[in-house]
């Protein structure tokens, strides 16, 4: 009883020429389309979302357009019409949920956040890759492989910082590269001819 | 600690452990090494086996004149190996895949003509070339005949380098048909500057510090998104320049820093305006156009008025106002506080959060007896303006001189400041000012409840 209620009083909110013609094909007969449904279309599509699937089967929901905004990969498969909205889920076999769940918080948060501050940006970008060197791989294969450029390059530029002005020896610790892989006799060479390197 | 849990932590302390690093291919390290300087990325060449031969593959040259700075060598020696080791660079002289090249260093007569030969050996197969040479006071010419690039994307010139245009590019031959970032910190030939900026259809970002600027009229490129403009003058002479075109539909970002006077400034309709800064020199020519610019830029949601500018507003006959319907940041900088054309710029931002005062003047602790006694220049507004009521929540005033203006105004955003969150004032007074100063304002009622009250 509640139910025909609100939807007479949808079809109130509808104009008359428009609701005279809330009528879609169902098995070759022409049904009358429910007008709750056209005034949603009305308001503009709700945002649509797409689904994206990491390598341990975790099934993650992400509005379309920010991820389209980001990932160049995902933009395409889009485009391209290899994606169906309704059944499909985009697979990422290279990216776990961990993975996922974090490249999926930077996207949705600059598109959010698009007009910023550009210190608060910056702010919650160094916050983001507050993270250990695992994660910060995993994140750079992540975003290497979804080819994100502006994660790509706030990455690089963080690894970048970590290599740029240090010594040798420092640079081995930060990274844990414990097994350099010279004979001592190379070692000992390249010590002696670069001493300001070390 | 239980068995299980020291497992667990063992393995994550492993993990952590690992090198992680050189676990990645070789196509993301050489990225990573590409924004290094050259010298940092052939020296991960002893870092471990696996870094050996990484460096050779970069497909980017940063070469500073420190290259080969060690303690044991005096600054005049290193940049001299250096110039002979750029002779002989294989990367310079192979016809290698590069994407960027950025040069820098010092170069006296004799270097000189080999830097160009690089530069012009490059600029067909680069996307991004920066080129900084300091030379011994003399200025060196750059023709641009032979450097014709259709693979540019990036061009950073800086120095004394005199460049020099010296054929007219017809419209359907461009200089540089891709560059969307150019940055000339140089000394122009300035006929030649305009004939440069006609031939770079697709230019987006523009910088400039020029010198002595003398062009008789000057125009944008129409696809520009961010205009960074700065002239100086080596001496005060009065310069007059004819026309300024920034006819830039698409501009995001916009800084001048003017201090010539122009006659004349053509502008469109700016949509898409998200910064704007202003720093433009009181001069007669000026003043007739700033609030034109100011209309211009109405879309706006950060905009920073500096001293030279707010004096051309002030004298301006005609103020009419555009509403500033994004505005959401404003910095002010004044050399005398105007109440009044303050309360004027606030009628005309109804979305204003943030407000930021910068006070230039100065006011000595000698002389700061009469000047709190001097004119009242507050007059009540008639009606408040619309986002003191509804958005402004910052407020910041530096250079705080506490006259009854300057009072009389405060007292008027805290007590009607409905959302207002924080109200900082920066005083450069001694400590006991600052506590009279804080007690006479936190007497005053507070429109907001979260009103926080700060004075440094």
């Amino acid at each position: 009883m509640e139910l025909l209620c609100i939807r007479q009083w949808i079809s109130g909110l509808l104009p008359t020429w428009l609701s005279a013609w809330c009528i879609k094909p169902v098995g070759g007969a022409l049904v009358r389309q429910e007008p709750e449904y056209i005034l949603l279309a009305l308001m503009g599509s709700p945002l649509k979302k797409i689904m994206l699937c990491s390598s341990e089967k975790e099934i993650f929901s992400v509005e379309e357009q920010v991820m389209v905004q980001h990932s160049v990969i995902i933009n395409n498969m889009i485009e391209d019409g290899s994606y169906n909205h309704e059944e499909s889920k985009i697979p990422l076999d290279c990216v776990d949920s961990k993975t996922l769940k974090k490249v999926i918080d930077y996207c949705t948060h600059h598109t959010h956040h698009h007009n910023d501050n550009q210190e608060d940006l910056e702010a919650w970008d160094a916050q983001f890759l507050n993270v250990d060197s695992n994660g910060l791989y995993d994140l750079l294969m992540a975003a290497n492989y979804l080819e994100i450029r502006n994660l790509l390059d706030l990455i690089y530029g963080t690894i970048k910082n970590m290599i740029k002005g240090k010594k040798i020896d420092e640079i081995r610790r930060i990274f844990n590269i414990k097994d350099h892989g010279f004979t001592p006799e190379e070692e000992e060479q390249n010590r002696k001819e670069y001493p300001h390197f070390y | 600690m239980g068995k299980r849990r020291k497992q667990r932590q063992r393995k994550r302390k492993a993990a952590v452990d690992r090198d992680v690093i050189s676990r990645l291919p070789d196509e993301i390290l050489c990225n990573i090494l590409s924004f290094l300087p050259t010298r940092t990325s052939v020296a991960t060449s002893v870092l471990s086996r696996r870094w050996r031969y990484l460096w050779k593959k970069v497909q980017a040259l940063d070469l500073n004149d420190d290259f080969f700075y060690t303690p044991e060598l005096s600054r005049n020696e290193a940049q001299e190996r250096f110039l002979i080791f750029l002779k002989k660079f294989e990367p310079l002289l192979l016809p290698l895949p590069m994407r960027k090249f950025c040069l820098s260093c010092p170069v006296g007569q004799f270097g000189y003509t080999d830097l160009i030969g690089w530069i012009e050996h490059v600029i067909g197969r680069v996307s991004e070339l920066y080129f900084s040479v300091r030379t011994d006071g003399q200025t060196y010419e750059l023709y641009f005949r032979n450097l014709h690039s259709t693979s540019l994307v990036s061009l950073v010139l800086d120095g004394n380098i005199m460049i020099v245009v010296d054929f007219v590019p017809t419209p359907s031959e461009s200089i540089f048909p891709s560059l969307k970032n150019l940055e000339l910190h140089v000394i122009f030939n300035y006929v030649d500057l305009d004939l440069l900026l006609s031939g770079c259809p697709a230019l987006e970002t523009l910088r400039l510090t020029l010198i002595d600027f003398r062009l008789e009229a000057f125009h944008m490129p129409p696809s520009l998104k961010s205009l960074t403009f700065e002239e100086q003058y080596s001496d005060s002479e009065d310069v007059t320049l004819e026309l300024l075109e920034v006819n830039t539909p698409s501009l995001e970002y916009l800084r001048l820093t003017l201090r010539g006077c122009y006659a004349e400034i053509l502008v469109c309709d700016y949509p898409n305006i998200k910064r704007a800064s202003l720093d433009i020199s009181r001069k007669s020519g000026n003043i007739a156009w700033v609030p034109k610019l100011l209309r211009a830029l109405c879309k706006t949601k950060f905009f920073w008025l500096q001293v030279s500018t707010i004096e051309c507003l002030i004298c301006a006959p005609v103020l009419d106002l555009p509403n500033f319907c994004n505005l959401i940041q404003l910095q002010l900088d004044f050399h005398i506080f105007q109440s009044s054309l303050l309360i004027d710029l606030l009628h005309s931002c109804p979305k204003l959060q943030a407000l930021k005062i910068y006070i230039s003047q100065f006011v000595d602790s000698i002389s700061s007896g009469s000047y709190l006694k001097s004119r009242n220049g507050w007059t009540q507004p008639l009606s408040i303006p619309h986002c003191i009521v509804s958005h402004l929540n910052t407020v910041e005033h530096r250079g705080y001189l506490n006259s009854p203006e300057e009072h009389e105004f405060t007292a008027y955003i805290l007590q009607r400041g409905l959302v207002l969150k924080t109200m900082t004032i920066h005083t450069k007074y001694s400590l006991e000012s600052k506590s009279e100063i804080y007690e006479a304002l936190s007497e005053i009622q507070r429109g907001s409840s979260m009103c926080r009250l700060e004075v440094n």
